[in-house]
């Protein structure tokens, strides 16, 4: 708890009279991997939502490098070093991977150079011909194209919506390996949103578990799986026995 | 065609060749076609100036006659009223367009969607119900004014002073969305939140666009007022006129600068060549169809149907080549 680098604190956030989410906190240390799991409909997307900015909550406040960032807005965030990928990998279909890169690269000075985009596709683990249309591309390598353009801006903070959806087990494996090299390289405080459990087990240093809109528990990934609580909101509905 | 736009030297000498046929048009068509060519002309500036903002950014504008309307009544007014040169009456009135919309369009590029065309629409009404009314002694009221300075007389000068004009305009705006800015401005089209998450003011964007596209807005209702010597605030604040110039942008092909140009040229005639078919409004009823049907099969417009047909030559070419091969 001494070395908090992103965190917040009794979040809530509701549409209309529909409450999302209730009194949410939780936080992230340098080169922590937080897992934040939760059924559909958890709340969980909404505080990524809240993070970044794009949702305002209705009490609470999210904190980063020890300064509240609560009244900033998605861009101010995102330069002071938060960064997210989202849960579909949407990439400019007509663009090139270079140009994806380029429009990245220039998006804010001082603009980064060929060279970062380089060292960013590298530790992406991504190895496609830079002439190559960005939509030709296969979900994993265009979820590696989205990590790249992130890595190569050096964010102290990662938010990761599902970044596991739609890969098979072998290139989960290679996906662990690129957050984890993240995190213990360059003190990356990275929260990853994931729904099912057992791929957590494998990644998060810590995990916290979302249901309706509250945390029901956190922990580290096995304790937290084997409390019943977790049990009966997880298995009940989701199915996976 | 890549987001970018490729250079080619066949793109460059298509452009030559596109410029010499403008220059000599005047020894072969009639006065009357020339004219027809100049309005052609100018409803392209309009057409880009919309689709710098509208088409590029996604934020529909109904309300460009607007911004042409400062433009035109401003150098309109200072050069029938004050006598001011047109020299310095048309700059003047491309800075009132500039600081007269954005002031007006500020709070609007606030709002999205549905809502930012609705409020665009009142803008231009607003403009049409006050200009009537308030010191008809400097606007002329509802018959506006005549005998207005023109710049040029004759077709065949003001055929080439607007040519050139849509011309730089063209390059101008190619020029700019080539830049990093261009890049942005298309990305809020497609993610405004993954722009602003890549650390980028979308607000500030939206506005620069909106100033490029009020800037040339502005040039163009300035030189359209003393290329026509009148000015009359129906013909100006006429839906119509709205919608051709966005059913322009449109059917030629959204945020590619040359899409309008081509769009602009396929309304203008469409329109005058309907004219002894159909003398009356139903000529509108003609071009709606023929844009909601061009716009349902190829929504990227004539543009994207040159391209199909450039590349079903090419594939045919090479069909051939390979056959040629073989045998």
């Amino acid at each position: 708890m001494e070395n908090v680098l992103f965190s917040c604190e009794g979040i809530g956030l509701s549409f209309g009279n529909r409450p999302v989410l209730k009194d949410v906190s939780l936080h992230v240390a340098p080169g922590e991997i937080l897992g934040l799991v939760g059924p559909n409909g958890a709340g969980k997307t909404s505080l990524f939502e809240v993070f970044t900015g794009r949702y305002t909550p209705r009490s609470g406040r999210v904190c980063m490098k020890g300064t509240d960032i609560s009244s900033l807005s998605i861009h101010e965030r995102a330069r002071l070093g938060l960064a997210r990928t989202y849960q579909s990998p949407i990439v400019p279909s007509s663009m090139s991977v270079g140009d994806v890169f380029r429009a990245a690269r220039e998006a804010y000075r001082p603009f980064l150079s060929r060279f970062d985009a380089e060292w960013g596709a590298r530790h992406a683990h991504l190895h496609v011909p830079w002439d190559r249309p960005a939509g030709s591309l296969d979900t994993f390598d265009r979820r590696k194209l989205m990590l790249a353009c992130q890595f190569m801006r050096a964010p102290d903070v990662l938010l990761l919506d599902e970044p596991a959806s739609g890969l098979i087990n072998s290139e989960i494996d290679t996906l662990d390996i690129i957050i984890r090299h993240q995190a213990d390289e360059f003190g990356i405080g990275v929260i990853l949103i994931e729904h099912r459990l057992e791929l957590l087990t494998a990644i998060a240093d810590r995990v916290v578990v979302l249901d309706l809109g509250e945390v029901i528990a956190s922990g580290r990934p096995d304790e937290v799986f084997s409390n019943p609580r977790v049990k009966a909101a997880y298995f009940e509905d989701a199915g996976h026995g | 065609m890549t987001m970018a736009g490729i250079v080619t030297s066949r793109h460059l000498l298509l452009w030559l060749l596109f410029g010499a046929a403008m220059l000599a048009l005047p020894q072969f068509v009639s006065n009357g076609t020339i004219r027809i060519i100049i309005f052609a002309n100018f409803l392209a500036i309009f057409a880009m100036s919309w689709d710098f903002l509208s088409g590029k950014t996604g934020y529909v504008s109904f309300g460009h006659p607007f911004l042409i309307g400062i433009g035109a009544y401003a150098s309109a007014i200072l050069s029938y009223r004050f006598h001011v040169p047109l020299e310095f009456s048309i700059p003047l009135a491309v800075l009132a367009t500039l600081v007269g919309g954005t002031l007006f369009f500020l709070p609007a590029l606030r709002i999205k969607g549905t809502y930012f065309a609705l409020v665009t629409l009142a803008f231009m009404e607003l403009m049409y119900q006050l200009i009537q009314v308030v010191r008809p002694d400097l606007t002329g009221g509802t018959r506006g004014m005549s005998g207005i300075k023109t710049v040029l007389t004759g077709a065949a000068p003001n055929f080439y002073l607007s040519f050139m004009l849509m011309f730089v305009i063209a390059f101008s705006l190619w020029l700019l969305s080539r830049t990093r800015l261009g890049t942005a401005l298309d990305a809020i089209a497609m993610n405004e939140e993954a722009v602003s998450g890549s650390g980028l003011s979308t607000t500030r964007l939206k506005l620069f666009a909106f100033m490029v596209s009020a800037t040339v807005a502005g040039i163009g209702g300035a030189f359209y007022v003393h290329y026509l010597g009148s000015i009359a605030p129906r013909a100006l604040f006429d839906i119509n006129f709205v919608f051709t110039i966005i059913v322009s942008a449109l059917i030629g092909g959204a945020s590619t600068i040359v899409g309008p140009m081509i769009g602009a040229f396929f309304m203008t005639f469409l329109l005058e060549y309907l004219r002894p078919v159909l003398p009356g409004s139903e000529r509108y009823f003609v071009y709606g169809m023929i844009a909601l049907v061009l716009y349902v099969y190829k929504p990227k417009g004539i543009l994207a149907i040159l391209a199909d047909l450039r590349d079903g030559m090419r594939a045919q070419g090479t069909g051939r080549a390979q056959r040629g091969k073989a045998s």
